[in-house]
């Protein structure tokens, strides 16, 4: 072992040469790695890393690895710094949009995976995406939307007060159950519905899925909730919710469809939240439904914005849109006649099951707002509807003769 | 005046559905998933499963549509602690723009801060099909498992939240996107056919090296907000992985014999890629990019090599030892060759 | 001044991330984590949005754990001087990064199931040992 002893008092330490041994690496792997001009330090981390002898002899028993290096001369925009518009909002997707990173092309054509603004590999796969054009999916307010959307998380279990509940009389408390039952299975299938049309957004749109993925998740937590208070309180679940509104959304397409059948579900639920304090019995469902009204305004948000881009860039898809359109208000009427949707609310609207002239009024005032607001949410888009269906336009009439 | 709806007599047969009176109870943590996983709507293994929307426990409507095909048995999809998970997702969700410190972001040198920009731009597009790949999945899942529809949706969010996070830093420090990476291994993801394939291919293999990475991302980030990057990304990864750890558990608990064809999809995965859905790091421009970051520069990327070894060397040994956990320990004998080689 | 380690210490660590916004802001977190000084060990139990209990148990049955933070106490005295000069742990004294220095991990456990606790609440875990930066430690 001469060899080993003259080559000890080199950089080589007897401490890394027994390390070595330990290791069953090659007896005179250490020296051969210094000749092919391996560092000390190298070595060291390679015996660090407990590398066997197959491994140490791949790494080490041959010239050093040459990187290459040409990425870091990718043809991309160089030298962004992106910097915080609002402090209080912090670096949000909206502050790094900017230069060449900003750009959302009209038709985006790179079908493979890769992150807007990087320089593309040749020869990548095909990644399936079905959505290209910027006019379908964009509104320029995604990125806000998004950062809003995180910034105003709340969580069920803990943001609302579930240890204030009271016991109610039965028939309001599950008219109560009704109503959580029926929206939150509202709420989980609009998001599975949503979940769906991920993997057809390509990646020019990024901004757009991360809010998408927003909404997903505020889905979620809202059939959590209603889930949740169901279940809180001496009732239950109820009858399941009619399936027609959101059968006909997972029958969409295309997504213009998709948003233009949920616009009418997402204004309509939208005005229900809102009113809904009129139904509370207590504050945790006023709570409750302020939050979930809360995040349901950044989907209308938009819902709007998009349909007023969409139709902008594509007028020629103006007339297709009131087909989507009938074909959800007819479904939306009759499910706001359907027993288990209407009388829960009348119940909570007049207090008992006893008196209804009064509630059913109320009730009627509260699909009237829900009908006017979504012709406004529609104007704000630029779109007039050629024939509201006759179950919504009734409702903006006076009620001649309200009895239960 | 044209008429008014009519207001028909009350039916209030929805009334008579409460045999059942539930007051689930807050714990420590609030008014949990498990705490209302109770009595009757409590999740079972032999409830009858409609293909409707209707999510467990509520009453059926005779005349609900189905919905397309569902999964038929809980064990298709289920995952043990799924609905703790989902909880924990729900309460340690972070914000990019505020909870990351981007004011500690200081000039880098120049191959330092490309090599940064390279990692983050591949992790940027790893990150955004693991968003699309549960999305894809939620319409198959019963309403009887809606757990597992809530974990996957809180997951898309994660993912989105980790596609943007690593997009930010890419162009908040000087630099920018650079090449895109290899893409090999994720189209696995997408092409997956089964809910349990998909979850081992993401879930417990994909996700379980990009946990690794994330974690040794703490080692090469060089500013503090590259590290409270990665180590709040981290997080998130190991309820995935969770996830994924325990649905495999509970489909060979249940079902030992669809043993050899979950097998089979990772030969599938691992030969067709070292990264295995985690975008290759073998690809030169990951591979060097990491490899410098490990080194300290360009000089010393020998060093960095040898590091990267060491992680790859991590990330097989804790693949393996997952899939122990989960039942799968003889995935040791026949691991694909591309990653049998950091297997010591 | 407490001493590193003892029950005091750890206590007082606990008191200090309970009164902060930490659990506020990382949200809750479940773990039942072993540390191990030299030849002492202690439990740490992290119980929804607080630490609930700390013990100092026998290292040879040391109860069901979901993992034990095992280094030497020359090492712990180390990152606990470097949080305390930097107000926080610095890139090579954070738990992660000993983790992945050391060639047997820093979080020890048999089941990587309840190991993975140690990642999914990590920065919950840095969060306690960084607040001892506010501590006066001593060491045995």
């Amino acid at each position: 072992m001469a060899e080993h002893a003259e080559a000890t008092a080199g950089p080589i330490t007897p401490e890394m040469r027994a390390a070595a041994l330990a290791l069953g690496w090659d007896e005179g792997l250490l020296d051969r790695a210094l000749d092919f001009g391996y560092q000390p330090r190298t070595l060291v981390a390679a015996l660090a890393a407990k590398l066997d002898a197959r491994q140490a002899a791949g790494f080490l028993d041959r010239e050093p690895l040459k990187p290459d290096l040409s990425w870091m001369d990718a043809p991309t925009e160089w030298g962004v710094r992106a910097e915080q518009a609002d402090p209080e909002m912090g670096l949000t997707v909206g502050d790094i949009m900017v230069g060449s990173y900003g750009e959302i092309p009209d038709l985006w054509t790179d079908r493979t995976e890769i992150a807007r603004g990087s320089n593309p590999q040749l020869g990548q796969e095909d990644m399936g995406y079905t959505i290209f054009e910027k006019a379908v999916v964009w509104t320029d307010s995604v990125a806000d939307l998004y950062e809003r959307a995180i910034r105003d998380r709340w969580a069920p279990a803990t943001d609302l007060g579930w240890r204030s509940l009271e016991a109610l009389p039965d028939d309001i408390e599950h008219a109560i159950c009704q109503v959580m039952t029926e929206h939150s299975e509202r709420a989980y299938a609009e998001a599975s519905v949503l979940g769906r049309w991920l993997p057809e957004i390509s990646y020019g749109f990024v901004e757009m899925k991360l809010f998408m993925s927003s909404v997903i998740y505020d889905l979620a937590r809202h059939a959590e909730a209603f889930r949740k208070r169901a279940l809180a309180n001496g009732g239950g679940l109820g009858l399941q919710a009619p399936t027609d509104l959101i059968r006909g959304a997972s029958e969409a397409r295309s997504y213009p469809e998709l948003m233009a059948y949920l616009f009418v579900q997402d204004s309509a639920f939208l005005t229900f939240f809102h009113a809904a304090g009129d139904i509370a019995q207590n504050q945790l469902e006023r709570d409750l439904y302020a939050l979930v009204a809360s995040d349901r305004e950044r989907l209308m948000e938009y819902q709007v914005e998009r349909f007023e881009a969409f139709l902008e860039a594509m007028p020629d898809r103006r007339e297709e849109q009131q087909r989507y359109f009938a074909k959800a208000e007819v479904r939306l009427a009759r499910e706001w006649d359907d027993p288990a949707v209407r009388e829960p609310l009348l119940l909570l609207l007049g207090g008992s099951r006893e008196d209804t002239a009064a509630a059913a009024a109320a009730l009627h005032a509260l699909r009237r707002r829900q009908v006017e607001e979504y012709l406004a949410h529609l104007d704000r888009a630029g779109f007039i509807r050629s024939r509201l269906h006759s179950g919504l336009a009734a409702y903006l009439e006076e009620p001649e003769a309200a009895t239960a | 005046m044209s008429a008014a709806p009519e207001t028909p007599e009350l039916d209030l047969s929805w009334l008579d559905l409460y045999d059942d009176p539930t007051s689930a109870e807050p714990t420590k943590k609030g008014l949990t998933l498990d705490a209302i996983d109770i009595g009757d709507y409590a999740s079972q293994e032999d409830l009858p499963r409609d293909m409707t929307p209707r999510l467990r426990g509520a009453s059926p409507r005779e005349n609900a549509h189905r919905q397309g095909l569902t999964y038929q048995t809980k064990h298709d999809v289920w995952a043990d602690q799924c609905l703790s998970l989902y909880e924990e997702a729900i309460q340690r969700q972070w914000s990019s723009a505020r909870d990351i410190p981007w004011d500690t972001l200081e000039e880098l040198p120049d191959e330092h801060e490309r090599a940064m920009c390279q990692v983050a731009t591949m992790l940027a597009e790893v990150e955004f099909i693991a968003g699309d790949v549960p999305g894809q999945w939620l319409p198959a899942i019963s309403g009887d498992e809606f757990e597992v529809g809530l974990f996957l949706m809180s997951q898309i969010m994660d993912e989105a939240r980790h596609t943007d996070v690593f997009r930010k830093r890419a162009l908040a420090n000087g630099g920018g996107l650079l090449q895109q990476g290899a893409g090999l291994g994720l189209r696995n993801l997408i092409e997956a056919q089964d809910f349990t394939e998909m979850s081992v291919l993401m879930h417990v293999q994909a996700e379980g090296f990009v946990q690794s990475m994330f974690r040794m991302g703490e080692l090469i980030g060089p500013t503090q907000a590259d590290k409270r990057i990665f180590r709040m990304a981290a997080q998130d990864e190991s309820r995935h992985l969770a996830f994924g750890v325990m649905h495999l558990k509970h489909v060979l608990s249940e079902t030992p014999e669809r043993r050899e064809e979950i097998h089979h999809y990772l030969d599938k995965a691992e030969e067709r890629s070292a990264g295995g859905g985690s975008g290759d790091v073998t690809f030169p421009p990951v591979f060097e990019s990491l490899c410098i970051l490990l080194g300290g520069g360009k000089d010393r990327f020998d060093e960095g090599v040898a590091k990267f070894l060491l992680l790859r060397q991590r990330q097989v040994k804790e693949y393996l030892h997952r899939l122990d956990v989960a039942g799968l320990g003889d995935r040791r004998e026949r691991l694909g060759p591309a990653l049998a080689q950091y297997a010591n | 001044m407490p001493v590193f380690p003892s029950t005091e210490w750890f206590q007082e660590a606990a008191d200090l991330l309970n009164a902060s916004d930490s659990f506020d802001r990382l949200g809750n977190c479940d773990a039942d984590v072993g540390v191990r000084v030299g030849d002492r060990c202690f439990a740490i139990t992290f119980d929804a949005f607080a630490i609930t209990d700390i013990a100092e148990v026998p290292c040879d049955a040391p109860g069901d754990l979901d993992f034990i933070l095992l280094q030497t106490p020359e090492a712990w005295r180390a990152m606990l001087e470097n949080i305390k000069a930097n107000g926080e742990a610095d890139a090579l004294f954070t738990l992660n990064s000993l983790d992945l220095s050391a060639s047997n991990g820093l979080a020890t456990g048999e089941d990587y199931t309840r190991r993975d606790l140690f990642y999914r609440f990590n920065q919950t875990f840095q969060e306690y040992f960084d607040i001892s930066a506010q501590m006066d430690t001593t060491y045995a």
